[in-house]
This record gives structure tokens, sequence and C-alpha cells, in this order.
């Protein structure tokens, strides 16, 4: 397969690609963030200047408008700047070792030019560019992950994960893991690498569990104390109510008081007075709990799933095995990011510093997480790229362009493969993936609406009559 | 060789991307099916909660102090009155952090000798609510709070509050009946009968402040207020205003109660003086006393441990409820119940030989070489056991109990507006076998007709039947409050006389006793002519109540017994005779005749009730020994 590198052109077959459901989701999500942002802003005016609200907003704009120009290249420059992108982020993850600022006991930032940046936020996406280009480079794609191949992602992968736990950044070092994992799953594993990580998983937990490796990894300073209390802390919360199990007590209140249909717009008391912490931030989701109740946070919930299902829409129907696992990754990085946030403020996990995508305050976090969509939608709109056979978004238009193929005598465009499953062709489902995608896999014999069932596909390799 | 190798060129779906989409979409579902459950439980099932939860968050509930009720004597001068004192309060945001405030309590601690490890860990507990003004130390006096003042300067984040604080005008006043503050007890608080009341409030313990603690206390304001996470007040949402306590008028007179302590002096004993006509209690000492100054501000331990200690217990109001048998006193109730009960007339003789023999036991009269033939008159006069023996025989111990219960109240409290006061004992055949499963002697109604045996009385009752006597034989519920007022004086109540039992009886008859009682302190021959007044008719009634029946001190002159084996001295008695105005009761313990000894204090307090110039300030040492007096030289 050689396509002409030519990054930035503009097809009609673009638009017909969009996914709108995965845009608008993502814009809806940013616009509930908005929401929930300025009803915060409220209650914590600032002391000069913009308000928090203000500063997103700009940043939401200026976000879209980079989405739009980014929608116009072709994702595919990515694979050639992956490696130089992952280098940079691995290099800043260094200078952050040696040159970055200590704030609340951990060595996490850099100061450029008075902006205060964290390259750990920098190191998701490039550790996700680079996996995807490194399965789909030739000899992953062709022998799928071995003995022998396993080992270059594995490395590639532990590089980042190591250095922003030491840090010590406990939340985003698993984060980072968490995201790749999906990738590495997809891709086809043989059996012996199946069965050797199995048994370094089983040896690594008996070490850790059984044969004390947890206190050598707390005297090597490996894992620093304070991370293992979180964890102990997360289990029992209302036994330590001044310390950390504070955060975790507010915000179950805030999202419990919330009831089933809030406390109204800008009515939160817990977080109008302060008692919920970072309401902005890591707990924004128990701020628009407290405030839209359980109903509110179902609707978000259902912009979550929308946006991920749509996601996987474009991983099914991508062509092309970088923008699979590109798409897979970009989806993987919003979904770990959503759920350790959502169980974090639910209690259901410990508290790491994981900020919501879309819905938090922060201008990098924003930015990331719309040009992920972005990404996604991108991989989506350039299916078109790699079809040997004529896909019919519009049936109609095509039936038509077919009776004037015919017409004109013009010979009518032979398939070079037979049909396969998935194809929008054969089973015309698929056609609209993004309206429902649940049909794909539930009652999917039933759903078939009735009059596509009454007419039998047309067999492609026939010439119409 | 691997399964799958990713979508070829061809466009063909490979064999295991379906089954990894399928387990994706799956997983996605379960991680949302997951949160929503969460969702769920915390909002939906918990909701309630948790909302609940975060409100007690977000508002703060105070209680507003009120102001508790002052206590006054009958001409409206104040006995207990509420003085400000200091609290210390630290804003701890204005202090600065932690460093900032050890140095903050040691400065504090160095100034007023204080504790400063106490005060910071104290300090510590402050800083979650960092712009709260909490109270630091509740109970700094003038000295610490001028200090503290004029370094105020260089110690940021402080200030002292002016609380009120229970203030008796003088703590040797009458502090059985004005009684103490303590905080309350935590049984109390779980009892539910202190409404509105929480940890560390102060109740009263003894006395008035006890008794009329409900109407003195008042009831704390309420105020709900909405804070942020720091402690800081937003807006109040509601509030109700305190209600101030009632002011509280006695029937003391606070002259004749000085005077009473006075003439009480080292002895233990009680005196009660009291108004025939209307039962109002014009003064009741106890001895020996103790400092109500000692309980302003919350009694030290070592002070508590020597009050309880104390042998002669001095925080016992001897007056209503020491229980003593009221020896020859008790003649003025067997002679009316007699009299009422047909048994005597004022004219019926009986002999006195010295004794009465009942079988093989011979029971003395007082007087060894008899009084001969007696009649009421006399038996009064004279105090003749003989008479009152015969009387009592024939009066049955039943009828006599039935008598004395309802023409004077005894062996029940009456009222008398204090919870210490008891009811004492009067015996009858139904009491001696429930008490010691065994029927009555006649052989144990003689002692009783004449004060003793298993009898007993307070001084307060003794004063009952003496004004019952006086009056003609009206019983009223005898008391301490006046007046109930406002807190600007306005009259809420006036407790008025309560009358409980009129006796149904000649006025003859009574008159008759009441001449008896008159010859007493009149008459040449009477027992008890040293409580006579100059210019006032007098009437009265010795009585000398054995403490104990053994054998081997009765032949004992006084002074050789033991101090806790002498006798107790009585003495009752109302002026003037004619149209009585006062009762004054006096009993003085282990301290011999009560003609001798109880009499000229009787007499005393007669005389400065008439005489209004009498009085005095110099009060007896405080948990005197009356068993070795110290010689205390307080004038009249």
């Amino acid at each position: 397969m050689t396509v002409k590198a030519k990054y930035v052109s503009f097809d009609r077959r673009l638009l017909e690609n969009f996914s709108w459901p995965l845009a608008l989701s993502a814009l809806g999500l940013a616009v509930c963030g908005l929401v929930n942002l300025y009803s915060i802003s409220l209650s914590h005016p600032p002391e000069s200047g913009l308000s928090e609200f203000g500063k997103q907003l700009l940043f939401c704009g200026g976000g879209v408008a980079l989405c739009l120009a980014a929608l116009c290249v072709d994702y595919r420059i990515l694979k050639r700047v992956a490696l130089p992108l992952f280098g940079i982020g691995v290099g800043l993850l260094l200078m952050v070792e040696f040159f970055g600022v200590v704030a609340g006991g951990a060595r996490r930032w850099l100061d450029i030019a008075s902006f205060r940046f964290q390259p750990s936020e920098f190191m998701k996406p490039a550790l996700v560019i680079l996996l995807a280009a490194l399965f789909s480079a030739k000899e992953f794609a062709k022998k799928g992950l071995t003995l022998a191949t396993f080992p270059l992602p594995a490395v590639l992968t532990l590089v980042p994960v190591g250095l922003v736990l030491k840090e010590p950044d406990l939340g985003t070092a698993g984060l980072l893991g968490f995201t790749a994992l999906p990738i590495f799953l997809y891709a086809a594993w043989s059996r012996a690498l199946k069965l050797a990580v199995a048994a370094l998983a089983a040896a690594a937990l008996s070490w850790i569990f059984l044969f004390g490796g947890l206190d050598f990894l707390l005297a090597k300073e490996i894992i620093h104390p304070y991370q293992l209390e979180r964890v102990l802390t997360h289990s029992n919360p209302e036994e330590d109510y001044n310390g950390k199990g504070w955060q975790i007590i507010q915000s179950k209140r805030a999202i419990g008081s919330g009831q089933i249909l809030g406390r109204g717009f800008h009515d939160g008391t817990q977080q109008k007075y302060g008692f919920l912490p970072a309401p902005n931030t890591d707990f924004a989701f128990a701020a628009l709990a407290e405030e839209w109740g359980f109903v509110g946070c179902c609707a978000v919930i259902a912009l979550y799933y929308t946006l991920l299902c749509s996601a996987l829409g474009v991983v099914r129907r991508c062509r092309d095995l970088f923008g699979k696992y590109l798409a897979l990754g970009l989806s993987s990085l919003i979904f770990c990011q959503m759920a350790i946030n959502i169980a974090m403020v639910t209690g259901l996990f410990p508290v790491v510093g994981i900020p919501l995508p879309f819905v938090s305050y922060g201008g990098t976090s924003l930015l990331v997480s719309l040009l992920a969509a972005a990404g996604i939608l991108n991989i989506g709109m350039r299916r078109y790229l790699f079809q040997d056979a004529t896909v019919i978004e519009n049936r109609k238009a095509w039936e038509e362009g077919q009776a004037i193929a015919l017409k004109e005598r013009i010979p009518a465009v032979r398939r070079l493969t037979p049909p396969a499953e998935g194809e929008p062709d054969v089973f015309p489902d698929y056609r609209r993936p993004h309206v429902k995608p649940w049909l794909k896999y539930v009652g999917r014999r039933s759903a078939v609406r009735p009059y596509l069932r009454d007419s039998p596909p047309p067999d492609p390799r026939q010439p119409l009559q | 060789m691997a399964e799958w190798t990713g979508p070829s060129d061809d466009g063909k779906a490979a064999p295991g991307e379906t089954f990894r989409l399928f387990w994706l979409h799956w997983t996605l579902i379960a991680a949302f099916t997951v949160i929503v459950a969460r969702l769920w439980f915390l909002q939906v099932d918990m909701g309630e909660e948790y909302r609940q939860k975060s409100e007690v968050n977000y508002t703060r509930f105070t209680r507003i102090p009120t102001t508790r009720g002052l206590i006054k004597d009958r001409s409206g001068r104040t006995l207990v009155d509420n003085t400000v004192s200091y609290e210390l309060l630290v804003t701890p945001k204005e202090v600065g952090g932690a460093e900032e405030g050890k140095a903050l309590a040691e400065e504090v601690g160095r100034v007023i000798g204080r504790d400063p490890a106490e005060l910071y860990r104290r300090f510590r507990t402050f800083r979650r609510q960092p712009y709260e003004a909490a109270v630091w130390l509740p109970d700094l006096d003038r000295a610490d709070m001028t200090l503290l003042e004029t370094r105020r300067y260089g110690l940021p984040g402080l200030s002292v509050r002016v609380s009120s604080m229970r203030k008796p005008v003088s703590g040797s006043f009458a502090p059985h009946v004005i009684g103490y503050l303590g905080e309350i007890s935590q049984a109390r608080l779980e009892g539910g009968r202190y409404p509105g009341l929480s940890q560390g409030d102060l109740i009263g313990q003894s006395g008035i402040e006890q008794s009329m603690d409900s109407l003195l206390r008042g009831e704390k304001g309420t105020r709900l207020m909405t804070v942020d996470s720091k402690g800081r007040l937003l807006e109040e949402l509601e509030s109700e205003y305190p209600v101030p306590g009632r002011n509280l008028v006695l029937t003391l007179d606070s002259r004749l109660q000085r005077v009473a302590q006075a003439v009480l002096g080292e002895k233990a004993g009680a005196v009660v003086v009291m108004d025939p006509r209307n039962f109002e209690i014009l003064a009741m000492a106890s001895s020996p006393y103790f400092d109500l100054d000692d309980f302003t501000g919350g009694v030290s331990s070592e002070r508590w441990k020597s009050l309880t200690d104390d042998p002669f217990h001095p925080m016992e109001n001897r007056a209503v409820s020491g229980q003593y048998p009221p020896g020859s006193t008790f003649k003025i109730a067997v002679s009316l119940a007699a009299l009422a009960e047909g048994v005597i007339t004022p004219e019926t003789v009986f002999h006195c030989g010295g004794g009465l023999r009942l079988g093989d036991h011979i029971f003395g009269c007082w007087n060894r070489r008899g009084h001969g033939g007696v009649n009421l008159y006399r038996s009064l006069k004279e105090s003749c056991d003989v008479y009152y023996y015969e009387t009592g025989r024939r009066l049955g111990v039943d009828r006599m109990a039935r008598r004395v219960r309802q023409f004077f109240g005894l062996g029940r409290p009456l009222g008398a507006d204090l919870s210490a006061e008891r009811g004492g004992l009067v015996p009858d055949q139904e009491w001696k076998l429930r008490r010691f499963k065994a029927p009555w002697n006649l052989g144990e109604t003689l002692p009783v007709s004449i004060g003793q045996g298993y009898l007993l009385a307070t001084p307060l009752q003794v004063a009952q039947y003496t004004a019952v006597a006086a009056n003609g034989g009206t019983l009223m519920r005898p008391h301490l409050l006046r007046e109930i007022t406002d807190l600007e004086g306005r009259v809420v109540e006036r407790v008025e006389p309560e009358v409980i039992n009129r006796i149904d009886l000649r006025p003859d008859y009574v008159e008759k006793v009441r001449k008896g009682l008159e010859a007493v302190v009149n008459d040449p021959g009477g027992t008890g002519r040293r409580a006579a007044v100059p210019g006032v008719r007098v009437s009265g009634k010795t009585g000398t109540a054995q403490v104990v029946s053994l054998k081997r001190y009765q032949g004992y002159s006084r002074g050789g017994r033991p101090y806790r084996y002498q006798d107790h001295a009585w003495y009752t008695a109302y002026a003037p005779s004619e149209d009585p105005e006062v009762v004054v009761t006096v009993l003085l313990e282990h301290s011999g005749s009560g003609g001798a000894n109880a009499g000229p204090v009787a007499g005393k307090v007669l005389a400065a009730y008439f005489d209004k110039s009498v009085d005095t300030t110099v009060m007896p040492p405080f948990q005197a020994r009356p068993d070795r007096p110290t010689g205390w030289k307080g004038e009249l």
C-alpha cells in the first residue's frame, strides 16, 4: 500500500465520513464542563483578572479552532514524528528529574518562561502515538506480538512510566500503563508470549505479596510510604477524617447530596462553601453531581458513552493499522482518565490527581482532550483513503451513479474482493455506525430495518440490470 | 505464528478483530454500569443521608447564653448576682501557622502563669476552623485580663470576651438556702429533663439554686448560621432569642438571717425563724456552714474533699434535712392531738410520782421526785413526762401518728422550696411491722409521746407545730419563695400562703395550750425562762432530746459524756404571746439541756426580731468544729 503523502488536502468524502456523534458529544462535554465551571467561578471569584470560567472559555475556543485546523491535516504525519515526539517527552521527563519544580512534595513541573508545564501530560499522547506507529510497522503487522517483538514496546512503555513514578506521581504513571494496555491487547499475541507474560505476572505478584517484595520496594524508595498509605486510606476513609480521607468524605457528601435532581445550579453547598476540595479540577465531577444530581451525572456519562462508542466505531471501520491503533489509544486515553477520575471522586479508587477530560478546569487537559477527540475524528474521516471497494454512504446517489454508468455504458466498478462481514454493502447496519452503536452487537439480525430486510443485498460482482 | 495480523490490504476483517471489539465494547459497558450503579448508590440510596451530612457541614448551630435570674431577700436586696468573668478567645487564622501558635501559647502561658504545652494542645484543636474565634481559656480573672490586654499589641489573634459568672453577694450568707452551681452531670443530661442544656452548662446543685433551677435558668437562644469550610460565618438562617431567667424574691430577712447564723456560732445546729401567720421562713440557719465563694467558677478538688470529708457535714442544711428526736417540744403536738381526740381535757389531772410503771419497767420523769398532780397547763410549763406518758398511753400510737401528721405535717416534707427537705419519721404500728417485722409494744408508745423513741423531726417541722399552736391551729406550707419577678422587676407570681389543715378544736382548748407555753417562759418554775425578751411576752417550749439510751451514760454528768452522746438542745418559741408574729426554733446538736443552752439563743433571735437595730456583720468561721470550739468572739 503506497499512498502519496499529501498531508493537507480536502475531499468531499472527508465530510461524508465525519463522525458527528463523536464531535458533538465532545463539544457537549466541554459545554457541561464550562457550565459547571461557571457555577464554581461564581462562588470562588478571582482576586483579579479573568475568572477560571473565562480562561477555560478562551481555551475551549482556541482548542476548537486548533482541532478544526488539525482535522485538515492527515493524521499519518504523526507516524513520522512519533519517535521524535516520544524522544522530546522522555527528555522533558528527564529535565523534570533534574530541574523540576517541587510542589506538594513531588517534582512534577517545569517552569518555562513563567509558564508552568507538566511533561507527564505531554507524555500521554506521545506514548500512544509511538505505540501505534510501532505496532503498525511492517514487522509487527505481519507477526503480531511474539517473544521477539514484545520487549521493545514493553520497554518503551515502561521508560516513561518509570520516570513519572519517580517524580513521584503514582496516578499519572498508572494512567500511562492503563492507557497502553488496550493497544497491547488489541494486537495478536503468540501463545509463547501469553504463557511468558502470565508466568512473569504470577512471579511478580507472589514476590510482592508473599516474599517481602513490598518491604524491599519501600526500603529502596521505589514506592513511597505515602503512596501506600493513600491506597490503604482509600479502603477506609472514615477512619482518617482529618487527613486524606477528608477529601473523599467531602466528595461523597457532595455527590450524595445531589440526590436525583441535584441541588440546582449554583446551589451546591459543598462546592459553594469550600468543603469540596479542588471543585474546579480533580473533583469537578463531584461539584457537577451535587448541583445536577443523578440525572445530570447520567447525562454526562451518556455523552462519554456516545463519544467512546463512536470512537470504537472509528476503530472498527478504520482500514489503516496505524489509524486503528492510534484511534484505540486515544479513546483509551480519554476512557482511562474518565474512569479513574469518576472512580476516584465516588470513592472507588484512591485519590490521584487525574482530571476529568473535557470537564475539569485546566488548559492543557482540555486541549489534550479536544485534540485526542479531533485525532479520532481525523482517522475516521480519512477512512476512504484505504478503501478498495466503493463505500456507499449515500445509497441513493450511488444507485443513481450506477444507473448513469449503465446508461452511459461505463463499466461498473468491479470489486476486487468478495464482500466480507462488516462491509456496508453487505450489512447495511454498518453504514450508520454512529447512530446506534449498540446495534452492531445486540440483536443484530432483528434490528435490521425492514426495508433493508425486504431487499436482498446487491451482489457487487454482477453489474446492475 | 500469530493468530491475527491486523486488517490486510484486501479489506477482509481479520478473524480475531470482531472478538476484540466485542470485548472492548463490553468492557466499556461494564465500566459505565459500575459507575452508574455507584452513582445510584450514592445519590439515590444514600442521598438523604449524604444530604444531611452536607447540611451539617455548612450550617453551624450555636446557643446564645442567657442570664440567670437574681436571688433577692424579702426587702429586695440582691443576695446572688451575676458578675462578669472573662474568656480568652483566639482566632487561629490571625495567629498564623503552627510555630506562631506555639510562640503565642508560650507567651500567654508566661504572662498569666499557665502551662504553655496545654495551651498549645488546645490551640491545635482549633486549627481546622481557622476563622472561628474559639474559647482558649474560659476563666480569666480581672488581673489576667489586664495583663493580656496591655500586651495585646504583641499578641495577634487574641481577644477577650465578657461572660457572666454567678456571684453571691456574701459567701457566708445562708449558703445552705441559696446553694451553688455546678456542671450538669452526664446522667442528668441523658435523663432528658434538661432540654437545651449541653455538656459544661451550670445548673443549681443545692438550695434555692437547685430547687428553683428551671425558673432561674431561663432558656438559651439558638442561632443557625451558614459557614464555609474555614469556619467563616456567612449568613444567619434563623435564630431564637434567649429568654432570661426569672428573678426570685425570697422570704428571708437578711438581718435576721445574719443574726441567726451569728448566734449559732461554732455550735452545730439550726435556727428556723418563721412567720406563723403565713408560714414565710424569715431565716434559716444551719451550722457549721461553708463558703459559697468557693463555688464560684468551680470548686477546687481539695476544697470539695475537705467539705465532704468533714465529720460535721457543713454542706448539710440541718434546718430541713437534719432529723432529730424533737424531745419535749413534741409535747405541744401531743397535747393538741390528745385534746382533739378527746383523750384529755385541759382540766384532766394525772399524778406524776417521778415515773410510770409499765410492766416491770419504770418510765421516769425528768424530775425524779415527781410533779404530783399535773394538769395540761402545768404539764407544759414544767414539761412533765409522766403526764404525756399517760396521755400517749390513752391516745395510742396510731391515733397520735395520724393526728400529728394531719395537724402539723410531720412525717412528710411539706415542700418548703428546698429539695433537701426531709420528712422526719412518725412511727405507728404499721411502720414498725414494715420496718422491723415486729408488732408494736406499748412500751414504745411512751417515749414517742415525749418526743423520743423512733420519732424524728426536722427543726422546720418543730417550727411548724409551734406555728400551728401560735396561730390557733392552721397548718400552712412553709415557704422560702415570696415572689417571682421578671428581668425588669415586674411581679410574675406572688406566692400566697397555702393552707393545708385547720384543727377542728374548741378555741378555748387551744388557748389553754398557748397559756401553758406562755408559762414556760414567764412563770416562775417554767423551764424556758432564759428565752424571755424584755418588753415582749414570749411563749416557748424547751426540749432535751436524748441521743443514746445506754444505761452506762445515764449517771454521767453532761461534761463527762463524749460529744456525740450528749443530748440535743431544743427550744421553740413564738412571740408576742397574744398575737404571734414570729416563731423561732433552735436546735443545738449535743449541747445538753434545751432551756439552758438553746433558750438563750432563741431569746437573742427574738430580741433581734423586735429590735430592728440589732444586726451583725461578724460571721462565725466556716466549717467550725463544734466538738472543740475555737472560742469565736462574735458579737451581737
